[in-house]
């Protein structure tokens, strides 16, 4: 069942005051998430995946197109979307205790000591942790009360934007199976994003690749892996030093993603991209199926 | 399981701790300590210490008129023979009084325009900052002396010539405070909570920058009590006889050759008073930046 979908949406960020020029976070995007699955979205720095993520949670409104929850289009929150976010010191307000943190996401009715303690039980932190003002928290620490937050207010969907990258390497491990263990338990929809495809590769069911604001392939995240349909995803699958599949073809990194401002024309890979052909120039390619929930947007066949 | 009323307990202490932590740092600068000393010392005289007041500041004693400092008369008498520390000591409501007030309602309606054009932003924002922009320009000498032509020489026009030119300085420095603190993903994840907009202005944002608005107050304050004093040695603050300060300075300046005291005397105090809240804004910075709270 589709929980969230994305139906064709645009997000401009105007650069100067007359709105002429704009960075082109998100050109063009559909997408959907599966209940109860864990969709990756990966790409560069600057590809959109991010921008893409706060409009999914309805943070930022799309210029175009619209998002779908459970089937009808929601202008605004719900609620039943949360959040957690990279940056753990700047989640968690510094001037609130762990509790009010965590007992500002429950309705007034379920506000309580004993809930909160419960919340903070399911993330792995001792009850004695409500007095906690967050400068005397960890980094691994403010994640679990961030992930405490989210999940005290009862969602369906999770956003988690690269919830360990800002993370000690010896925490990440500890974070990202509690993530799967909540996701068990509770049966939350997780939409990742993510630049590790080692992450990627362990927790997610599908995966979407994005490169300057457009997707470029999408499909279980086995069968995009283990046989990569677009050249970005291959050379992102061998630039990744993950224990993860190696792609048959090695393409070596190069050049820098283009301008989102002035993004070539046709494919925008094509600046980057080995085999590009004329066509490339003058075309967009389009996503197509590759197999039934395998599409890429590429004319090379690989 | 858990024990209830302990947890709640030591919620409560914990939040005392942040406050004794704000108080030890601030006491480790020995410099603004003595300000705020100081600074609680004249307040202390000026409304409380009216009842010690050696003489009445109103009466004249032209027997005994512009004495320097004596036994008798520990900060010398003026012109009219009025006892210059009992007038001091009156003077101390006005001046300190009229600057306290006028920087309070200044500084509220200020934080408040700010709060709101730093969430907000959109038309609402930009029609606020455009006006404050425009307030900014206008210097408070020449609003004062607005005032006083249309309402006349008093406290109101005083209030109001030092209030108003207060309200933008403040929408504007709270604005660009808001800004930095409504793109922090503690604010995102309210708005995700659906909380409505007043909630995250005044639970979310108001708290993490009320340490710039209370370091800028201080400062004000400075600023208010010379504003106040020298629209009193103008002319166009509170008129004479009454004793503020700055009037006592102006009605005082004939005697500067003659009898420096008379006007240097509540000069000094001016001074004084000034210079503290200045030290005392620099160390109420430091001690309160909720930044350096992981230092403490």
């Amino acid at each position: 069942m589709k929980i969230l979908e994305a139906v064709n949406v645009y997000k401009y960020f105007p650069i100067d005051i007359f709105g002429r020029k704009k960075i082109r976070a998100v050109d063009g995007i559909s997408l959907h998430v599966a209940s109860s699955e864990t969709l990756a979205i990966v790409g560069e720095s600057g590809s959109g995946k991010t921008t893409l993520g706060r409009i999914l949670s309805g943070l930022v409104k799309p210029d175009k197109g619209k998002i779908l929850y459970k089937g009808s289009s929601f202008n605004g929150f719900h609620g039943k979307v949360q959040m957690v976010f990279q940056n753990p010191d700047s989640s968690l307000d510094p001037s609130w205790q762990t509790y009010d943190i965590v007992s500002e996401a429950m309705n007034n009715r379920r506000k309580s000591l004993d809930s909160v303690a419960e919340v903070l039980e399911l993330v792995g932190l001792n009850p004695a942790y409500i007095t906690k003002y967050p400068h005397e928290l960890s980094g691994g620490e403010k994640q679990r009360v961030a992930i405490a937050r989210a999940i005290a207010a009862e969602p369906e969907i999770i956003i988690l934007d690269e919830p360990v990258s800002a993370l000690d390497a010896s925490i990440r491990a500890q974070i990202l199976n509690l993530l799967l263990d909540l996701q068990e338990k509770k049966g939350y929809t997780y939409v990742l994003i993510d630049h590790d495809l080692g992450r990627v590769w362990h927790i997610s069911d599908r995966v979407v690749v994005m490169y300057a604001g457009k997707v470029v392939e999408e499909g279980k995240t086995e069968e995009v892996f283990q046989d990569p349909k677009h050249p970005y995803t291959i050379m992102l699958l061998s630039a990744s030093t993950s224990n993860i599949p190696k792609p048959k073809i090695n393409v070596s990194i190069q050049g820098e993603l283009p301008s989102l401002i002035n993004p070539p024309s046709g494919c925008r890979f094509r600046t980057r991209c080995p085999f590009a052909q004329e066509k490339c120039k003058v075309e967009e390619p389009q996503l197509y199926n590759v197999s039934r929930e395998h599409e890429v947007a590429c004319y090379n066949q690989f | 399981m858990i024990r209830k009323e302990t947890l709640l307990k030591e919620m409560n202490e914990h939040r005392k701790t942040i406050r004794v932590a704000t108080w030890k740092a601030f006491k480790r600068n020995k410099i603004s300590l003595l300000s705020l000393i100081v600074i609680l010392s004249v307040s202390a005289l000026s409304t409380v210490g009216i009842v010690y007041s050696p003489y009445n500041p109103y009466q004249p004693n032209f027997s005994g008129a512009l004495m320097p400092p004596s036994l008798a008369h520990p900060l010398g008498t003026d012109w009219l023979g009025r006892d210059i520390l009992s007038r001091l000591i009156a003077g101390g409501k006005y001046t300190l009084g009229l600057a306290f007030v006028a920087i309070l309602i200044g500084a509220t309606i200020g934080t408040f325009l700010g709060l709101a054009s730093g969430y907000y932003l959109g038309l609402v924002g930009t029609i606020i900052q455009r006006v404050s922009e425009i307030f900014l320009i206008l210097p408070t000498l020449i609003i004062a002396a607005l005032f006083a032509a249309v309402l006349g020489t008093g406290l109101l026009s005083t209030l109001l010539a030092i209030a108003i030119p207060t309200i933008p300085v403040y929408a504007k420095l709270v604005h660009s405070a808001a800004l930095r603190v409504r793109n922090e993903d503690y604010v995102e994840a309210a708005r995700l909570l659906k909380k409505s907009g007043p909630y995250i202005m005044f639970n979310h944002i108001l708290p993490n920058i009320l340490h710039v608005v209370i370091v800028q107050t201080t400062y004000y304050m400075g600023t208010g009590i010379l504003t106040v004093s020298a629209l009193g040695f103008l002319g166009l603050g509170v008129p004479s006889p009454t004793p503020e300060w700055g009037t006592m300075v102006g009605d005082a300046k004939d005697y500067i050759f003659s009898y420096p005291f008379v006007v240097f005397i509540p000069g000094i105090l001016i001074a004084v008073v000034v210079v503290a809240f200045n030290i005392l804004g620099d160390g109420l910075r430091e001690a309160l930046d909720p930044k350096l709270r992981r230092l403490l």
